[in-house]
């Protein structure tokens, strides 16, 4: 058991903007990518020195042109599918040396950032194992919901419905065919001391950082799954990142929550759900959804026996339910 | 309005490279400036495929990194009556053209040009006033307001549509009934029947509307010279690199068509700082006292996370209303 509350006292954003940028300006994520704000968020949340390692990525790709880095952290990349192995082996090495007194004697945070597919699909197998022989780092996922690199692939994080270049929308396919893989629940059945799930929004800024600041005393393994919004791939404007975020946790689409030592805790209930058309009408990827009312439907029920769930294992009473039925006239229509 | 005829004379009457002297030539070296998404790489690409339909020889390909949406990016084109044997980069242009006007702030779209070398510009601005104020001296400079017929005739901002129609005017590179013809081609496929009318009408309209001036010849261009050939240097093992943060001398402003301006609502609860993605928001002693426009790409997440009851920054256009009157 470690101590997750005492370890965490509130730092507020004042504070925090004492301390030097650890991620400069100059990379060349798209205009409004919140990928580079979060890991500001994540190297601003820790007390300790860290070592970053990514997995391939929009994140490596366009942060690490070389000769430049925008990281003033050391980082390390090796491949897409072993990010969190190469996480395993710093963490080992750094371990063994501190014992023999060969490096100076001081806590390091090992932390891997990497995106859906390097996490969910490729580096699957990498993370699992790190999370089983115990490694102590954190493991970040930046989740936008598709291999948006390499131009907007479905990856197992994408969600049912969404119109991606591997699942085109036609007349026979309304995009992805499939749920998207629940992989907090995974790393949750690892038994690993510390998981969460969070996003960045304005409504609650500190969401992500006090996590990150509890993640760090885990001492184990710990994760945390980020919604990342991707203005390419979702299709919206860049300056509304932030605020297309706050949908999906109103709508219950990416609830905030943490697994401490096996124990579910839930950060935000809204006093009413609101409907998850409110979500999918504020992407272009499931434009062609909102006349699919039956779909849309199924949608809403899935996400409402999902939510129910971790109310659940959260211990938390069942929130009014949505008071907003099939969203819109035009849905129901077209069946 | 701009581009009045009026205010433009001929291009033969001002000595300027006639369509027949730059269709002489055995080879000719065209750089475009474009940002990304704005449909440059398939306006260089229909170029080509129109110079091929008329038989001759043709090359198009674009330039960029990892960049993004709305980063500046080069693309070329060659096109010879002869077979072309280079494949690199075009470093010395017979036709530079600017698809973006904000362009015109971040870019040296001087580099490496000749004395004849003809520019084509996107610009609300008469052309004889473009040339003045971008300084193009000798230059034979066209201007057209593609912008303005991208939102007019496709309702997007694909200004790429009028600069391939203004391009035949300037240059009669190609043929502007072949040009149209392979536009439709390329477009039948993917768009509509009324998309691709409203291509053509944004092509065409470009044909009509480009309109061209030279400035005092004297007042020469800031820059005439060809971009240096990168060096070499020794790589560290691994690829590591020892400067780290280096990309921060890495200027990204160049993206942003929207600038962030502070006023005096702010109380300085530094939420957009918090969130901005490419640490633009400057601080001191806790305040917040402007933006990094070297690194601010303009996305606005700082105006949209500014508490709706002070809403401390507004998005204004760059390059002033003289830039984007329209």
């Amino acid at each position: 058991m470690f101590q997750h509350k005492t370890a965490t006292a509130p730092v507020s954003l004042k504070k925090l903007a004492e301390q030097p940028d650890l991620l400069t300006g100059g990379h060349r994520l798209c205009a409004g990518c919140a990928e580079s704000a979060i890991v500001r968020q994540v190297l601003m949340a820790s007390t300790y020195p860290v070592v970053a390692i990514m997995a391939t990525g929009c994140l490596e790709v366009a942060t690490t042109v070389y000769p430049a880095t925008a990281w003033r952290v050391p980082m390390l990349h090796n491949a897409f599918e072993n990010a969190a192995a190469t996480a395993s082996g710093a963490e080992a090495a750094y371990r063994a040396l501190r014992a023999k007194g060969r490096i100076p004697d001081r806590e390091l945070r090992f932390v891997v950032f990497a995106g859906d597919g390097g996490t969910y699909d490729i580096g699957f197998q990498s993370l699992s194992g790190a999370l089983e022989r115990g490694t102590r780092f954190l493991y970040i996922c930046f989740n936008n919901e598709g291999y948006m690199n390499t131009g907007i692939q479905r990856s197992s994080a994408t969600p049912l419905g969404a119109d991606t270049s591997t699942t085109p929308v036609g007349e026979a396919v309304l995009g992805k065919p499939g749920w998207r893989k629940d992989l907090t629940g995974i790393v949750v059945a690892h038994n690993a001391p510390y998981v969460a799930q969070t996003a960045p929004t304005a409504f609650r800024p500190h969401d992500l950082k006090n996590k990150v600041a509890r993640a760090l005393e885990a001492p184990g393994p710990a994760f945390i799954n980020v919604l990342s919004a991707c203005t390419r791939g979702w299709r919206y404007e860049p300056a509304d990142t932030i605020a297309i975020t706050q949908l999906a946790i109103d709508t219950c689409y990416w609830p905030l929550f943490e697994v401490i030592d096996g124990k579910w805790h839930l950060n935000y209930k809204p006093k009413q759900k609101r409907p998850i058309m409110d979500w999918l009408s504020a992407q272009g990827r499931f434009r062609h959804l909102l006349k699919q009312g039956r779909l849309v439907a199924e949608i809403q029920a899935r996400i409402d026996s999902e939510w129910d769930t971790l109310l659940e294992r959260c211990g938390e009473a069942p929130v009014a339910a949505a008071s907003v039925p099939p969203p819109r006239k035009a849905a129901g229509a077209s069946d | 309005m701009c581009n009045e005829r009026g205010e433009s004379e001929p291009a033969a009457a001002l000595g300027l490279p006639t369509l027949t002297a730059v269709t002489a030539k055995h080879l000719i070296e065209i750089r475009w400036h474009a940002r990304a998404g704005q449909g440059a790489v398939t306006a260089a690409k229909i170029v080509a495929q129109t110079a091929m339909r008329e038989g001759k020889y043709a090359q198009a390909f674009p330039e960029y990194g990892p960049e993004r949406s709305g980063a500046p990016l080069k693309a070329y084109n060659r096109i010879s009556e002869e077979p072309i044997r280079t494949h690199a980069q075009v470093r010395i242009p017979d036709i530079v053209i600017v698809s973006d006007p904000t362009l015109l702030r971040s870019e040296d779209i001087f580099a490496g040009v000749k004395a004849d070398t003809v520019f084509l510009i996107n610009s609300p601005r008469p052309a004889y006033k473009l040339a003045l104020d971008i300084r193009s001296g000798p230059h034979p400079l066209y201007a057209v307001d593609a912008t303005k017929i991208a939102f007019a005739e496709i309702g997007r901002h694909f200004p790429n549509m009028a600069m391939l129609g203004a391009l035949v005017a300037a240059t009669a590179i190609v043929g502007i009934d072949q040009l149209l013809l392979q536009v439709a081609e390329n477009l039948g496929d993917k768009a509509s029947f009324d998309a691709v009318q409203a291509n053509l009408r944004a092509v065409r309209r470009g044909f009509h509307e480009a309109a061209s001036a030279v400035a005092n010849p004297a007042d020469a261009p800031a820059s005439h010279e060809a971009p240096a050939q990168p060096g070499w240097r020794e790589m560290l093992p691994g690829s590591a690199i020892a400067d780290a943060g280096n990309a921060s001398d890495y200027v990204t402003g160049g993206w942003r068509t929207l600038r962030p301006r502070l006023n005096e609502r702010c109380n300085d609860c530094l939420l957009c700082w918090f969130f901005c993605p490419d640490s633009a928001v400057v601080l001191n002693e806790g305040k917040v006292t402007g933006f990094d426009l070297n690194h601010c790409k303009g996305c606005g997440i700082c105006a949209q996370v500014c508490p709706p009851r002070l809403k401390a920054i507004d998005m204004v256009p760059e390059g002033g209303d003289e830039e984007r009157s329209s």
